[in-house]
């Protein structure tokens, strides 16, 4: 019997909901409503009360009764200058607990931003209760990587009230990088994670070293995200209606709007969130509001192309931003093997060009739905802390420091060839198990092994053949590519080789970096080597 | 546990000759963050947990995976020969898969020496070998008919209804091998002989265990425990296979739900009676146990040797017995005259009643009788004179407000008093005197009289 933890993703502006499911894979599943992205929103409207996607309509008539964003606000104080949610209520004062102050059952009210979170998390748990037909044993859920202990403690403390058995919390990232574990488990590479959400987005560079995650450098920028991309869409869409029915739509939220300004410009806010969503999946999407102001009606037609063209400041913001976060952790983009695409906003294929055009070497990560990553991330992670390998794992939340090799180890080839064998910033203690293939026909080979620096070489493009039409100019860029280039030598080893069965070398690196090296072909008695650290 | 490690294959041409540098010291480690998070981590804190090396850890893992693999083998449904019983040729020939509310599904799959008992690994084992055996197929091979495939489908039918945890119950609940008879005070032989099959055989149909007879020498709170188990018996027995079928092609409504009004009355017949089957046979036991009676006569002796030690007493047997018959003829006495002192009090309660009752129904005759009275006597105005209309009202009124305030008895009471004197007078100052009580008690304002002060 397998155990029922499941994996929430708690956004600002959408949630989901991983579960293991009975074949023991993770699953992003639908609420009652069939939503697998379920808008973090409460809406109290009379005697009702709407949860999720529900609620969103409700912003139209019913704003001032209406939540968003309350997420962030979790384990906050009231300041003056907090972020007030531009179409829903305001945040209120009490006291220094933000609050909303709402009109329900016939009577005024308010509630903390930790009870509607607490309400919400309630209803993410039902849902995934009513999915696997009983009570969850335990939950991990994501948090962004910026977020101080306080603001965590705050969030375990909703989870708690909300009856959410909470194994432990884990960065959006470190989940993202958990749903694709089995990719990243076997290889050594270094890894780019970028999570554009609703309301920000966030790069992550990480070594991932068989499995094991070392962040390198973290940035993240509340500017970009899935609402500018939705600005974009509305200012496009509100000129177009002023042109067909030149009636004047506002583009920008603003306090001194007039109900029916506000009204439309919601409505066409609500709907171009759908449209770009439409984008994700075709090559052009329809929007279609019934009296967006006056009675006037809009209904129009986006392209893929157009909307690049309309997003693409922000989506260059976001391949700026990697750019930025790949430099502070002292890298090239070249170094960038694999990219990991999370949240919401993550999986428009906009995004993916203009990051395939700054990193060229990397391979960009799709078997995973960006929006439903994080979810399924923090599920498995879940499966694993509830069948608990280790007696004791500690939680994500305890600072873990370990020691990492400097350099890159590599063996060498012929001439400037080399192979690493332990890449930089692998955790301490690390084994590397490799197979060589013997030189031919000789009875010995010679394993050398060097500390070695990761370089980008630079090779000039050979001459082109002049031509008349000189259109491809930016063919002539020079090319980069990156290579190891051995410092110092480690060690030597006389391998006697018979046959053509590979050699197969085991490198361990122990934790105060010393080397043990083990070389043989398969069934022969191993040339060992031990180099210990100063 | 996690997979041992991959062994990554690596092109690359050696040389054959050692290189002329020197080797030099090994760089320092630099410390970076670990965030614990995927399989790989936990591997490494389980390392660094145990403190063993790799080659040891991957021996440990080795151990630990060949134990799992070992426990699982262990878990495994062990095949001694289920579902391999030997097939009478009847079965095989009669069995109709139409028909199939006829069939014994355990015999079908080979199990008909488990049946109930038979657990679902049993029952999907023995399904497996049997399909094997039966495909139609098969059947062409040895030279049967192959498009004969009666037997085979009985037998897809049998896995269907016992893989089905409430459809195997259905047919638990109604397999006949096992006979519903229960034994009664008639049946000859030993007690635990008799009945311990039986209560074993019931006990299949608990929804929580129940315990099982026990021997002669059962402790007392053991043979206790076990009459309030089945006392408290919970039966899961159903009786839908008894169902009429509804003729789902029927276009025909009333019919439908005629049927399936029909079976649920029905079902609810049958597990009324088979309640009622469960309790008899408890009763049964309980009045046939050799244990409970023994239970009886040990409390006697002990409340007699009680009672006698307080009276300081020795055992007599023959003076308890007296003792004994003089109580119960005291005791009997006190009863009876208990009962005549209940049917005294209890008649005289009854006439009280039948007063008020009667005084009820007669209110509104005495009411009106009052009003009569009243009108008779020219309103209590000097006779030859007009009552004013302003004085019939008020008057009518008020013998009104005095009537409704005044018990159903009082009533009456003053009706009599009206009746009783010829003097006009004397009349008025009743309804007066009945008013100003009325005032006294304060069921009516002051004030409200005006004519009758």
């Amino acid at each position: 019997m397998t155990a029922a933890v499941i994996g929430l993703n708690f956004g600002t502006g959408y949630s989901s909901i991983g579960v293991v499911n009975k074949k023991g894979f993770a699953d992003c599943i639908a609420n009652e409503d069939g939503q697998r992205q379920i808008a973090s929103a409460l809406a109290f409207n009379g005697e009702e009360e709407y949860v999720g996607n529900q609620a969103k309509p409700q912003l139209v008539r019913n704003y001032k009764n209406t939540f968003t964003g309350f997420r962030n606000l979790l384990g906050e104080e009231f300041t003056e200058n907090i972020p007030q949610p531009l179409l829903s209520a305001p945040v209120t004062n009490i006291n220094g607990i933000p609050s909303y102050s709402f009109h329900a059952h016939g009577k005024d009210s308010s509630l903390s931003v930790k009870d509607v979170s607490v309400k919400f998390l309630q209803s993410l748990a039902k849902s995934a209760e009513e999915y696997m037909g009983k009570p969850i044993d335990g939950a991990v859920m994501s948090v962004p990587h910026s977020w101080s202990q306080h603001k965590r403690n705050a969030l375990s403390e909703a989870a708690k009230a909300a009856n959410i058995p909470l194994l432990d919390l884990i960065d959006d990232w470190a989940a993202g990088m958990s749903a694709y574990n089995e990719v990243l488990g076997a290889a050594d590479s270094n890894v780019l994670v970028v999570d554009m959400g609703e309301y920000s987005t966030a790069v992550t560079t990480v070594a991932a070293r068989q499995g094991l995650f070392t962040p390198l450098s973290h940035l993240s920028d509340a500017s970009t995200g899935g609402q500018q991309l939705d600005h974009a869409l509305v200012a496009h869409f509100a000129k177009e209606f002023t042109k067909q029915t030149k009636i004047a739509v506002p583009t920008q939220f603003s306090a001194d709007l007039s109900e029916n300004d506000r009204r439309a410009l919601v409505k066409l806010s609500l709907a171009c969130e759908q449209t770009k969503r439409s984008l994700t999946a075709s090559n052009s999407a329809g929007i279609a509001i019934e009296s967006l102001k006056d009675g006037a009606d809009l209904s129009s037609q986006v392209n893929r192309l157009r909307f690049g063209i309309l997003a693409s400041k922000t989506f260059h913001a976001v391949g700026a931003l990697a750019e930025k976060a790949v430099k502070a952790a002292e890298l090239e983009s070249e170094h960038i093997d694999k990219i990991v695409l999370i949240g919401g906003s993550s999986s428009l294929p906009s995004l993916t060009n203009v990051l395939a055009g700054i990193f060229q070497n990397a391979e960009i990560l799709s078997s995973v739905d960006p929006d439903q990553a994080i979810a399924k991330g923090a599920a498995i992670q879940a499966q694993l802390l509830a069948a608990r390998d280790v007696p004791d794992l500690p939680s994500a939340t305890t600072e873990m420091t370990v020691n990492v090799t400097p350099h890159p180890i590599v063996l060498a080839g012929e001439g400037d060839e080399n192979a690493v064998v332990v890449a930089k910033d692998t955790p301490l203690p690390a084994r590397r198990i490799v197979a060589i293939n013997p030189p031919h026909g000789k009875d010995s080979a010679v394993l050398e092994l060097y500390q070695a620096k990761n370089e980008i070489k630079v090779v000039a493009p050979p001459p082109r053949e002049k031509t008349d039409d000189s259109e491809d100019e930016e063919d002539d860029e020079p090319e980069r590519i990156p290579v190891v280039v051995r410092s110092n030598k480690i060690a030597s080893l006389q391998v006697a080789v018979k046959g053509d069965a590979p050699i197969i070398l085991t490198v361990v690196v122990l934790d105060n970096a010393s080397v043990e090296i083990k070389a043989a072909q398969d069934g022969q008695s191993p040339v060992t080597a031990t180099v210990q650290a100063p | 546990m996690s997979a041992t490690q991959p062994i990554t294959p690596i092109s690359i041409s050696l040389p054959v000759a050692s290189t002329s540098a020197a080797p030099t010291t090994l760089s320092k480690p630099v410390q970076r963050k670990l965030v614990p998070v995927g399989g790989a981590y936990a591997a490494h804190a389980r390392r660094q947990a145990s403190g063993k090396t790799f080659d040891e850890d991957d021996a440990a893992v080795k151990a630990e995976n060949e134990r799992l693999a070992e426990e699982e083998r262990k878990n495994q449904p062990e095949d001694d020969g289920v579902g391999e019983e030997p097939e009478s040729k009847e079965l095989l020939q009669t069995s109709d898969p139409k028909n199939y509310k006829a069939l014994d599904m355990y015999a079908i799959l080979g199990l008909s020496n488990l049946r109930y008992k038979a657990t679902q690994d049993q029952i999907r084992l023995a399904h497996k070998k049997k399909i094997l055996r039966h495909h139609p197929d098969k059947k062409a091979g040895r030279g049967g008919d192959a498009n004969d495939d009666r037997f085979f489908k009985c037998v897809a039918r049998a896995l269907e209804i016992l893989d089905n945890p409430e459809r195997r119950k259905q047919f638990d609940s109604i397999d006949e091998t096992y006979s519903d008879k229960i034994p009664d005070a008639k049946t000859k032989g030993d007690f635990f002989e008799v009945y311990g099959p039986v209560f074993d055989r019931e006990s299949r149909f608990s929804e929580t265990p129940v315990p099982s007879l026990g021997g002669a020498d059962a402790p007392r709170d053991q043979v206790e425990e076990f009459y309030n188990a089945w006392y408290n018996f919970v039966s899961w027995r159903s009786f839908e296979w008894y169902d009429k079928e509804i003729n789902e092609g029927s276009e025909n409504r009333d019919d439908k739900r005629y049927t399936e009004k029909k079976n649920k009355s029905d079902r609810a017949q049958r597990k009324k009676e088979d309640n009622a089957r469960v309790r008899t046979l408890v009763d049964n036991a309980l009045a046939a146990d050799p244990r409970m009676k023994k239970f009886r006569q040990d409390d006697k002796a002990a409340r007699e040797a009680k009672k006698n030690k307080a009276k300081g007493i020795t055992t007599d047997p023959k003076k308890a017995k007296e003792d004994e018959a003089i109580k119960a003829a005291q005791e009997a006495a006190a009863k009876e005259e208990q009962v005549k002192k209940d049917a005294a009090s209890k008649a005289n309660k009854a006439t009280d009643k039948k007063a008020k009752e009667a005084a009820r129904k007669n209110l509104s005759k005495s009411k009106k009788a009052i009003k009569q009275i009243v009108t008779d006597n020219n309103y209590f105005q000097p006779p030859g004179s007009t009552p004013s209309a302003n004085d019939i009202e008020l008057q009518l009124n008020e013998l009104d407000l005095i009537a409704n305030g005044l018990e159903p008895e009082e009533t009456a009471e003053l009706k009599k008093s009206l009746d009783g004197t010829p003097d006009v007078a004397a009349k008025r100052e009743a309804i007066v005197s009945s008013a100003k009580k009325l005032l006294d008690v304060g069921k009516v304002e002051s004030g409200r009289f005006q004519q009758f002060v």
